[in-house]
């Protein structure tokens, strides 16, 4: 008996995510293709709620800016070595090389 | 990058390890740091890379540039780093509350004080984007070590997520708890610096 008035519930809850599920397949997808069914279940849950889409989007920005930090620029580059440390560093490969 | 006569150089198979720290300790430096976040580490790594290209030095075959093949080494290096700093022990997953609320009728919808924030007209704008990127480095660096190991694996060395899984010493199914997790920590962190 029971079981049978669950269904509908069990079927909304099959499709409808909550923020905290949604978010998870949102990082998800930055790294991965996601199966069809989560795709569904976020792009339902996506329709009614504008915080996870506003999640999404920065979420996107996030992804492309961290990849963007990760590449440094030659001729630009934002700290340098002092000369104390420098002085290490050629100090531990000359006793390296002379070993 | 040009080598100076003035200095006595031994050129080894085309590796110039006298100039080694000159030519490219900035860059390596550099490369470390924006990862590891941290300059005492940063300046280890590229000591213990060019200890260790010295030692493998017969190894270079001159097919790709000195500073690649230097590169080469240092990012297997910060892989080794991200690897001994992730099998500490961690406590640091309790540590940070999700955003969510826990109990009740709306449980997994965001709390009404942690609601993400409009910051579309700032980060957009390209004045901006050094003051943005500045802000996001210094929330990565304040990301849970382990948490920090698998992001920076992830989306900066862009490692396969089975690769990160096994440097880091974490399952599958945590790997996607932890990105989840590091990505909410991540954003409140730069909305909080950026609107601040």
């Amino acid at each position: 008996m029971k079981k049978k008035t669950n269904i509908l519930g069990e079927m909304m809850t099959f499709v409808m995510s909550n923020c905290d599920k949604a978010t998870y397949l949102i990082s998800k997808k930055e790294v991965t293709k996601l199966n069809c069914i989560d795709r569904v279940r976020l792009k339902v849950h996506l329709i009614s709620c504008s915080y996870c889409r506003r999640f999404a989007q920065q979420s996107a920005l996030l992804t492309k800016q961290v990849n963007s930090i990760s590449v440094i620029d030659p001729n630009n580059l934002k700290i340098k070595l002092t000369n104390d440390q420098k002085v290490c560093l050629q100090h531990k490969l000359d006793s390296e090389s002379s070993k | 990058m040009s080598n100076n006569s003035a200095i006595d150089t031994k050129s080894i198979n085309g590796l110039n390890p006298q100039l080694w720290v000159q030519n490219h300790g900035d860059y390596l430096y550099n490369y470390a740091y924006f990862r590891v976040h941290n300059k005492d580490v940063s300046q280890d790594i590229v000591q213990e890379t060019f200890i260790s290209a010295l030692k493998a030095k017969e190894s270079f075959r001159g097919e790709s540039s000195e500073l690649t093949w230097l590169l080469a080494i240092l990012k297997r290096k910060v892989i080794d780093h991200f690897r001994k700093i992730s099998s500490g022990k961690e406590k640091t997953i309790s540590d940070y509350t999700l955003p969510f609320q826990d109990e009740g009728m709306y449980e997994g919808h965001w709390l009404m004080d942690r609601l993400p924030k409009d910051w579309s007209t700032e980060a957009d704008s390209s004045l901006n984007q050094e003051e943005f990127r500045e802000i996001l480095e210094y929330c990565l660096s304040l990301l849970p070590p382990k948490w920090k190991s698998v992001f920076v694996l992830k989306f900066m060395e862009e490692l396969s997520s089975e690769e990160v899984c096994k440097e880091t010493g974490c399952s599958a199914s945590n790997f996607w708890v932890i990105m989840h997790r590091a990505r909410l920590k991540l954003r409140e962190c730069v909305e909080n610096k950026w609107l601040q």
